[in-house]
Parts: structure tokens; sequence; C-alpha cells
């Protein structure tokens, strides 16, 4: 027969109930310094996150824009290619222009409709067409460009993952606690059975199943538990980090190499900030990748300030340079994307053998697992 | 007496409430592991989400199982003593009840679960302590989406 419940608490005999169990204040401070491992931390502030990265791609549809007019250009008229690619990129001012002719060189000139340069016969309908195109085309290519990232980081959120990290780390610290006794009430206990627990119908069953070395090896043996799957999740983090990181660069170092192939007044703006602050990791595993990207290496170094984009005429932007920036972009992912399968599925491999090593179905790891049974 | 357990009723309670003050620490713990497991369907990915999800759930279960065993001992052990019944065997059916009271008619243990040929990584996730401490019965109709409670930040 059990006594009264009151407020969900069993009051034996109706006697007061005992006080409430108070663990005592939590300082979180100190608790966060138990759990967090500082050296991934000191370089995750410097991680650029999934919008930075998707923000630094919207980027491109400027530049992307303005080479796909000049190749479309050069494709109407193949023998003013060289005058088109190497004529202004942007409205000319009087002075670029011939003031008998409205030639910006022999044969070419300005067009506002197609927004570059166009053979001086184009008529208004192919200026219109051209420039209709080249937007359309490369918002396509951008938007792909987007996609593919958008699907490669959509599977990694490492402020989740590092989250959870820390609280299986908080979770395991408890564990370690209480197999350490850190209350003092495991030498009560065995007290109890090793002193008190007498009698002809006395048997070694509490002992067996509640003793206090039962309790303190399967806080041990959660405890490993919770290890692992922290370590795991620092590894995941680890994994996501880099990812974030290199495309990142990739990004960045691609738009440079672009823009240093174009001659448009533009800045890298958050792709800039994406490149400092990678370049302050330097605890990261690189992800080597983007082979048309230049300055690789270069990229992970710290940067100061925004550059301006200088232009040289043996350097100018030319058919099929989207498709070649493009592919850098998306070569970029599929690396990314590549190393991240094959670190998760070490890691999935690891933990499922560990799995097959633990017996839940016991004491081993359930103080009182199977008393009822037994 | 001869067919009881000899000892002190005091002593007996004395540690009832140890076991009392371990069970709330446990679920201390019980809780802490839920609460880092929350946001595990967004902080994984590919295969290795699947695998750290059983493992997780593993520990999961473990912690929970061992709050609701201490807690149903010190109970146990609290019957036995103000119905003076001292044996083994009662001991054995206070704790019976009080354990299935506490885990929840659907509750399924997982040694139980193993015993039956369920496969670690299919065992179910275990309802919440908080749960537990409502009478230990998981109410699919507060858990619309069945994720128990785990959502994105």
């Amino acid at each position: 027969m059990a006594g009264d419940e009151v407020d969900g608490e069993w009051v034996p005999n109706g006697e007061n109930p005992d006080p409430a169990y108070d663990p005592g204040p939590v300082d979180e401070e100190i608790v966060g310094e138990q759990y967090s491992d500082a050296e991934l931390l000191e370089g995750l502030e410097n991680v650029p996150p999934r919008e930075a990265i998707l923000a630094g791609l919207e980027e491109f549809r400027y530049p992307f824009t303005e080479t796909r007019r000049r190749e479309l250009s050069a494709a109407r008229w193949p023998e003013y290619a060289n005058e088109i690619w190497t004529g202004v990129w942007e409205t000319p001012s009087p002075d670029d222009v011939d003031p008998n002719t409205g030639e910006l060189v022999n044969g070419v000139r300005w067009s506002d409709e197609a927004g570059c340069p166009v053979h001086v016969q184009a008529t208004s309908g192919e200026e219109r067409a051209i420039g209709e195109q080249a937007v359309s085309d490369a918002n396509a290519a951008v938007d792909s460009i987007v996609q593919r990232y958008e699907s490669v980081l959509d599977d990694t959120n490492y402020e989740n993952t590092l989250l959870t990290a820390q609280r299986i780390a908080k979770a395991r610290d408890s564990l370690m606690g209480f197999k350490d006794d850190e209350l003092g009430l495991f030498g009560n206990i065995r007290e109890l059975f090793d002193t008190h627990w007498t009698g002809d119908l006395a048997s070694e069953k509490g002992k067996t199943y509640f003793g206090a070395d039962v309790l303190k090896n399967a806080a041990s043996k959660q405890w490993e538990l919770a290890e692992n799957l922290r370590d795991h999740a620092v590894d995941e983090v680890r994994a996501q980090v880099t990812v974030h990181s290199t495309l990142g660069m990739a990004v960045h170092d691609c738009y440079e190499a672009m823009a240093k192939k174009t001659h448009l007044s533009i800045q890298a703006g958050v792709l800039q900030t994406i490149a400092d602050v990678v370049g302050t990791i330097g605890v990261l595993v690189k992800i080597p990748g983007a082979a048309n990207v230049t300055s690789w290496a270069s990229g992970m170094i710290t940067k100061g300030g925004d550059f301006k984009v200088t232009v040289t005429w043996e350097n100018v932007a030319s058919t099929n340079d989207i498709e070649a920036w493009t592919k850098d972009l998306t070569d970029g992912v599929d690396t990314a994307e590549g190393k991240l399968d094959e670190i998760r599925s070490e890691l999935q491999s690891i933990l499922t053998g560990r799995l097959g090593n633990v017996n839940i179905g016991s004491t081993e790891y359930i103080p009182g697992e199977g008393y009822q049974d037994d | 007496m001869s067919d009881q357990i000899v000892i002190d009723n005091e002593k007996i309670l004395e540690t009832a409430g140890d076991y009392r003050t371990l069970s709330y620490e446990y679920e201390k713990i019980a809780d802490e592991v839920n609460e880092a497991g929350k946001l595990r369907d967004d902080a994984f990915g590919g295969v290795f989400r699947d695998s750290w999800n059983d493992y997780y759930t593993l520990l999961r279960n473990c912690g929970y199982e061992t709050a609701a065993n201490l807690r149903a001992y010190y109970r146990a052990l609290e019957e036995i003593v103000e119905a003076n019944t001292l044996t083994e065997s009662a001991i054995e059916t206070s704790f019976d009840g009080l354990q299935d009271d506490l885990l929840g008619e659907n509750y399924e243990r997982s040694s139980v679960q193993v015993e039956n040929g369920t496969g670690v990584e299919d065992l179910e996730a275990a309802p919440d302590t908080q749960l537990l401490d409502m009478g230990g019965t998981y109410d699919a109709a507060l858990d619309p989406d069945g994720t128990h409670g785990q959502t994105a930040v």
C-alpha cells in the first residue's frame, strides 16, 4: 500500500515531504568553459555562414551580365570581336568617342540598349536582343550556381552541430560527476548492502542491481557514449567549417580572377570580408580544388581592405569565360561535397562499429536493469 | 522476524533518501541528454546523421531508464518500510509496479526491444523525463510532428 500522492511526490505515512531537491546554482560561465572547444570556437567566429557565401554569389550577376553582353555581341559580329571585347565596359565619356562618326573604334560604337560595344550598323532590334539575352543568360548561370551551393550548404549547419556538441559535453561532464560520486552518497549505499543487509531472506540482489559499484560503472559506460557522441559531433563541426571556409574562399578567388579580366569598377564587398575572415583560420584542413581559381594558397592568408579592379588589355575577358568561371565555382562545390561525404562515411562507420559493442540490456549500462525479471 | 531482512528502518530510509537524491541527479542528466539531441536532425548530414542518431538514442534511453529505475527503487524501499514487510520479494513487487508507472504503459525498455530482436539502430527514442514526471505517458497529441520537441533554432 502506497501513501498519498501530493503534488506528484509520494509522502511516506503522511509525514512532511522532503524539501525539494535543489542541485544548486549553475554558473553558466564555468559550464561554458568546461565544454567549449577553445581552438574550434576561436576559428568559428570567422567562418563565413551560409548567407554570406550566397550573398557573395549574388555579386556575380553584374560582371556575368557585362561579360555575356560582349560574348553575344562578339558572336554576332565576329570580325569585330577584338574591338568589342576591348572596347569600354561602361557608358563611354565623350573623350572615348570619335566626334565625327560616333565610333569607339573603327566599325564599333557604344549601345545603351545592348549595354556594350556593337557594330556600327547594328539595328535597334539586335541591340535590344543582346541586352535582354545577356541579362537572362547571366541570371540563369548564377541561379544554377546558387542552387548548387544551396544544396551543399543546406545540409550543413555548424551552429546547430556546435550547440549539440556543447550540450552533449555538458551531459558527459554530469555523468563524470555522478561516476566520481560528487554528492558523496556511494559510501552510505555500500554500507547498507555490506553491513546492514542481513537475514535469512536477504540476498545480494540489491547490491547486484543497485550497488554503488553498479551505479559507478554504468555512469562510466554512459560517459563513454557521451564522449563518443561529442567527439563525432565536433568532427562534423570541423568538416562543415572546412566546407564553409573553402567555398567562401572559392567564391572570393573566382570573383577576383573574374574581376581582373573585366575592367568593371567593381569591389569585392562581402566577398572580401569572406577572404579576410577565412584568412585568419589556420587550423583547418584545406580542401584543394577549383583549378582555374587564382591564388588559392595566398587566399588563405589574411588580406586587408577592399580591392579595386585593375584592368590590363592583355588580360581581358573573352568568349567562354563565364563557362570557365562557372566550372570553377561548381568544381569547388563538387570537391567540398566529396570531401564531406568521405568524412561522414568514415564517422558513420566508426560509430556504427561501436554500436555493436553496447550491451544496453544489462546493468553494465543501466543500473537496476533486469531487476524485476531476475 | 526470521523471514525478513534484518535491518534498521532508519538505515533503510536514510539510504532510500540517498537513492532519491541520485534519481533526481540522473533525471537532470537525462534531461541534459534530451536537450542535447533536440537539434540533431539539423546538425548532421548524410549517412552520418543516422548513425549519430542511433548512438544518441542509446545514451538517451540509458539515461531515461536509469533515472526511472533509481526512482522506482527508492520508492520501493520506502514502501516496504512503511508496510513493514522487509523482504526482497516485496521490494521486487513494489519496484515492478512503480517502474511500469514511471516509464509509461507504452514504453518498451531497451533491453526488451533488444531481446525481441529489435536492432539497436531501430530503438525508439525515449520520451522526455518531463513526461516521466507527469506519469510517464507519451502524448502524441502534444507532438503532432512526432519529433519529441526537436526543432531547429
